[in-house]
């Protein structure tokens, strides 16, 4: 019976040669860190403390993401990015809500507020992914009204819970 | 070489081979169905061979039968066996291993299920297109059909299927599985400990180049890799790597290549590895963009793949008890089963081999039942073989429903492996506790075993939950999310040494665990 040994090696040399060469150096450089540095979530400077402050910061940043447009921002990138972390705190809130005690019923709510507000700002979305200029009326501003107002009450009805966690951690 | 270097290969080479005890069993047993039950006559039939559909139905004939990449060996020796051509064989034989019941309805439950549907039909795509243009280049690629003598119905039926898997797992399938967890080990000696923990972010453009070269020597089971999938969607990684990892890390090892290469000449088997591998990078690149998932927050480096790698630093003590010490820790009850199974197989195949090389005992199974004698009795007519109420199943009825029990058992053991929510509770909560009191007295490696040990008992919860009620309310999905976000902080902050860290992340944990217990117990999923 033939050696099979000799295909492996074949097989092995094809992939050496193809294989990680790309991102060697960098990925065994930092790999082989001691003390090698971590980004996670929680380090990200956008990120809210807890869903009352993702309500009230996602708030202030929808104002103004509206107040950019209406008067025609100057810097696209620099808009793109504050977009974008407008849109992860966005993202966050349904995150946020479940950690917490809130019930279903609340956080449902929540979702529902969530999915309503990235809807009434698709069309932004859409516009800085092409590269063209959104504009205040791309905004479903009527839509993003009704979210934040439900948002507002379920912050406001579970507003205990929150006081209660600070407590604890007192 | 340093000596722990050596130890290290040599834990990745037990901990494959045990992944893959069961599902070399359950390959064993299926080759043997084809052989035996089906014939080879019915198996070409069954693959709609020399028809329009024989690729597709290869590619589905394979996502429901639950072997791994080195299970589908012996089946795949016994389809060349059947005279199948080699596209339709390579397109079942790089199927198979991909996705079974267990990690398709995994998959299924992850935050992305239709990345996972996208993945299915990339995989479909792949096999037609490599196995077409393969076909087309190296039309006649079919083995010789050689034919299996039936065997008498009865319990010599079962016998003969019984020495077949037992004669093979010590035969050429146990060569080719042998070469296959040697690639195995052979990466954790060229890949440092660590070393792709930040090779497959989704802001690498090489990632699923990098994927593409670690995958074909690595083995995975189809549920390690739907699960290092779950990981890599979590960490916002590159969603063409995890294609690649699931096309080719699931799908190939250098078993299956050092077959293909034995079986189709070096030429043929090139061509086909250089049209898979294009294939695939192209596809990785191509939903890479379509199919990103959010990643908003994610952290920048993944220890999913760190099984590929060297286990040990090379600053630890007394490597062979920490060797045996991971081999106890990590094995499941499934892989001693399969592997106590498997022992005893292969100790009856060396008994066959060394004491009946010429196959007289398959020529006993395979000899006709001898005609009955003579009734004496003048009144009593001659009696039949069988009872009144037998009947004889033609042997090809009984391998296809035998094939079909081999499927349903898999389904079955879905209920068993996803068991229901007050269980896996009571498992979350000891280990969650495990985790807390490991990272607490600073012990990583223990603390970084039972956090992944809990985050699979909460992504279990959630399977269980839609295998029983088929809905997982987003409520509880992002309950979960939660819950094994917190023990990736507490992972990290007890990786990194941070103590005060620790002990804030040991109270969230345990909260998050009450959270998502009490959101099952105080709004139920079935209420939905």
């Amino acid at each position: 019976m033939k050696s099979i040994l000799p295909l492996l090696l074949v097989l092995l040399a094809t992939l050496s040669s193809s294989g990680c060469g790309g991102t060697s150096t960098s990925a065994a450089t930092e790999a082989g860190q001691d003390e090698h540095e971590h980004h996670h979530h929680h380090e990200e400077e956008h990120r809210p403390r807890d869903f009352p402050d993702a309500v009230g910061k996602a708030g202030l940043r929808h104002r103004g993401v509206l107040w950019e447009l209406e008067h025609e921002h100057g810097d696209r990138q620099e808009f793109a990015h504050e977009f974008g972390e407008f849109l992860d705190v966005i993202d966050w809130l349904p995150e946020f809500a479940a950690d917490s005690d809130m019930r279903k019923a609340e956080w449902d709510r929540v979702h529902a507020a969530t999915a309503r507000l990235r809807g009434a700002h698709a069309v932004v979305e859409r516009k800085l992914a092409e590269g063209t200029t959104p504009t205040a009326g791309d905004v479903d501003v009527e839509a993003a009204n009704a979210a934040f107002e439900e948002l507002e009450s379920v912050r406001a009805e579970t507003r205990a819970l929150f006081e209660k966690k600070k407590g604890d951690q007192l | 070489m340093s000596e722990y270097l050596w130890w290290g290969a040599l834990l990745r080479l037990v901990q494959a081979l045990l992944q893959a005890a069961p599902f070399i069993l359950t390959g064993l047993v299926i080759s043997g169905v084809f052989r035996r039950l089906l014939g080879y006559e019915n198996t070409r039939r069954l693959f709609g061979e020399g028809t329009w559909r024989a690729l597709p139905q290869a590619w589905a004939i394979g996502m429901l039968l639950p072997v791994c990449s080195l299970g589908v060996i012996p089946i795949v020796r016994e389809l060349r066996k059947a005279g199948l051509s080699g596209g339709t064989i390579l397109a079942f034989a790089l199927s198979a291993p991909l996705f079974n019941p267990l990690s398709l309805l995994y998959g299924l439950t992850l935050s992305e299920p239709v990345v996972i549907l996208s993945f299915a039909l990339c995989s479909l795509v792949v096999i037609t297109v490599v196995g077409l243009v393969w076909d087309r280049l190296f039309p006649n690629s079919a083995g010789e059909r050689a034919e299996s003598p039936p065997v008498p119905y009865g319990v010599k039926r079962l016998v003969s299927i019984g020495v077949h898997g037992a004669r093979e797992s010590v035969g050429g399938t146990a060569l080719y599985v042998l070469v296959g967890v040697l690639g195995v080990a052979s990466m954790s000696l060229y890949l440092p400990h660590g070393f792709l923990q930040f090779a497959m972010n989704s802001d690498n453009p090489w990632a699923p180049l990098t994927m593409t070269g670690v995958a074909i020597p690595a083995y995975a089971t189809p549920m390690l890799a739907m699960s290092q999938l779950g990981s890599m969607f979590q960490h916002g990684n590159s969603i063409g790597a995890a294609f690649a990892l699931l096309a080719l890390g699931a799908g190939m090892n250098f078993g299956l290549a050092a077959w293909m290469f034995w079986n189709y000449g070096p030429t043929r088997a090139l061509a086909w590895f250089a049209m898979l591998v294009l294939v695939v990078i192209a596809l990785s690149y191509g939903v890479e963009k379509p199919l990103q998932t959010t990643t908003a927050g994610a952290a920048d480096h993944t220890h999913a793949f760190d099984v590929y790698c060297q286990p040990f630093h090379g600053e630890e003590n007394d490597l062979a008890l920490m060797v045996w010490e991971r081999i106890r820790r990590d094995l499941q009850v499934y892989e001693l089963v399969g592997a106590g199974a498997l022992a005893i197989l292969m100790l009856v195949g060396l008994v066959l081999r060394f004491a009946d090389p010429g196959g007289r005992t398959e020529s006993w199974l395979e000899r006709p039942p001898e005609e009955a004698s003579p009734d004496t009795s003048d009144e009593a007519p001659k009696e039949p073989q069988v009872g009144r109420f037998d009947v004889v199943v033609p042997p090809a009825v009984l391998g296809l429903v035998s094939l079909l029990v081999i499927v349903a058992v898999s389904v079955a053991c879905c209920f068993v492996y996803y068991p229901d929510q007050e269980e896996v509770f009571e498992e979350l909560r000891i280990w969650h506790v495990e985790a807390i009191a490991a990272a607490n007295d600073g012990d990583v490696e223990m603390a970084e075993h039972f956090i992944a040990v809990s985050d699979e008992w909460s992504r279990k919860l959630e399977v269980g939950t839609y295998l029983r009620e088929w809905s997982l309310p987003d409520y509880h999905r992002t309950k979960g999310e939660v819950f094994r976000f917190k023990l990736e902080l507490l992972r990290h902050a007890a990786e990194d040494g941070h103590e005060d860290e620790v002990d804030e992340l040991r109270t969230e944990v345990s909260r998050a665990y009450r959270r998502l217990r009490r959101a099952y117990q105080d709004d139920p999923t079935s209420g939905n």
